[in-house]
């Protein structure tokens, strides 16, 4: 694949992405018309190669990121919000560990 | 199974090349396997690490936003970071892992490095804030190549494992068994066959 610029985007409630948004991430949040999911490939079919997601709006939205799980491109990544517990991204890392080993040996 | 094969010399040419390839498709494959499970417990570590920092970092700029927001009120902060502060400057390519084309992000140097809003209304604890998100944004890139890399890593290694697995205890196994049955049909008929030549020279001779 041949290089080429990439945007950002951050998926989540306005407390969680403002805070993105100063660092030059571009800032959406679901509604009720727009489903995570829905957001997820609108954004990449927009071409945010790497898209921010608050951890809530990313347990929702899994069928969407399997969609993509094959492919390099878009890089969806949960980040903590307002109701993490810190736990998410270590189950995260488990369950990886788990699918490619077979037991959860760190 | 053993039964349905027709145990002819053919038959067990070809049951024979394709034990061989099979044989080194399995050796390959196991190879792939090892390599990427080698490649995958790096990323991970490194994934472990660069999760700790991100969190640590952004709740840090949480706490600091936080504090911003109230001094400044929810109306002020929601305004001062209105404008977005212009686009970050990363590329985007891939590598590859072991035939798994994996992404990479380089920074260019341009990432937004000045507060985007004026410092009329706002408060040193917003500046602090976006500084602190505005320094850890490298980070945070470092991570997303290396969470996707860790995803897709652990994804092909699954395949592989399956495919290793279907070689090592179906596959192979059922082409040596076949192989074995063709081989031992083939020698039976053999047998068959000098008996019964025995039998006919028997015949003659007592003529």
């Amino acid at each position: 694949m041949t290089e080429r610029k990439m945007k950002a985007a951050i998926i989540g409630p306005k407390s969680v992405a403002a805070l993105y948004g100063a660092a030059g991430v571009a800032v959406f949040e679901p509604s009720d018309d727009i489903s995570p999911s829905k957001l997820i490939s609108k954004l990449y079919a927009d071409g945010y190669g790497i898209i921010f997601i608050a951890e809530t709006y990313y347990r929702k939205s899994e069928d969407a990121v399997k969609k993509y799980l094959n492919e390099p491109y878009p890089i969806i990544i949960p980040v903590p919000d307002d109701n993490s517990d810190g736990t998410y991204s270590k189950e995260r890392i488990a369950a990886n560990i788990k699918k490619a080993i077979g037991s959860d040996l760190i | 199974m053993a039964k349905q094969i027709n145990p002819t010399r053919m038959e067990l040419t070809r049951l024979k090349r394709r034990l061989k390839t099979a044989s080194r498709g399995h050796k390959l494959l196991k190879d792939k396997q090892n390599g990427m499970t080698k490649q995958f417990m790096e990323q991970i570590r490194r994934n472990r690490e660069l999760r700790g920092k991100v969190e640590a970092g952004l709740a840090e700029a949480a706490k600091q936003f936080s504090a911003a927001s109230s001094a400044m009120g929810e109306k002020e902060l929601g305004e001062a970071l209105l404008l977005p502060a212009g686009e970050i400057g990363v590329t985007g390519g891939s590598k590859n892992i072991m035939s798994v084309q994996v992404p990479t992000l380089c920074s260019d140097g341009s990432l937004a490095q000045s507060l985007p809003y004026g410092f009329a209304d706002t408060s040193y604890e917003l500046d602090t804030a976006t500084l602190t998100m505005i320094r850890l944004f490298p980070t945070l890139l470092q991570l997303a190549e290396c969470e996707k890399t860790c995803d897709m890593l652990a994804s092909e290694i699954e395949k592989t494992r399956r495919r290793v697995n279907a070689l090592e205890h179906v596959m192979i196994p059922e082409m040596e068994r076949n192989i074995k049955f063709i081989t031992m049909k083939l020698e039976d008929n053999e047998r068959q066959n000098i008996t019964r030549l025995m039998k006919v020279k028997e015949v003659i001779n007592s003529r």
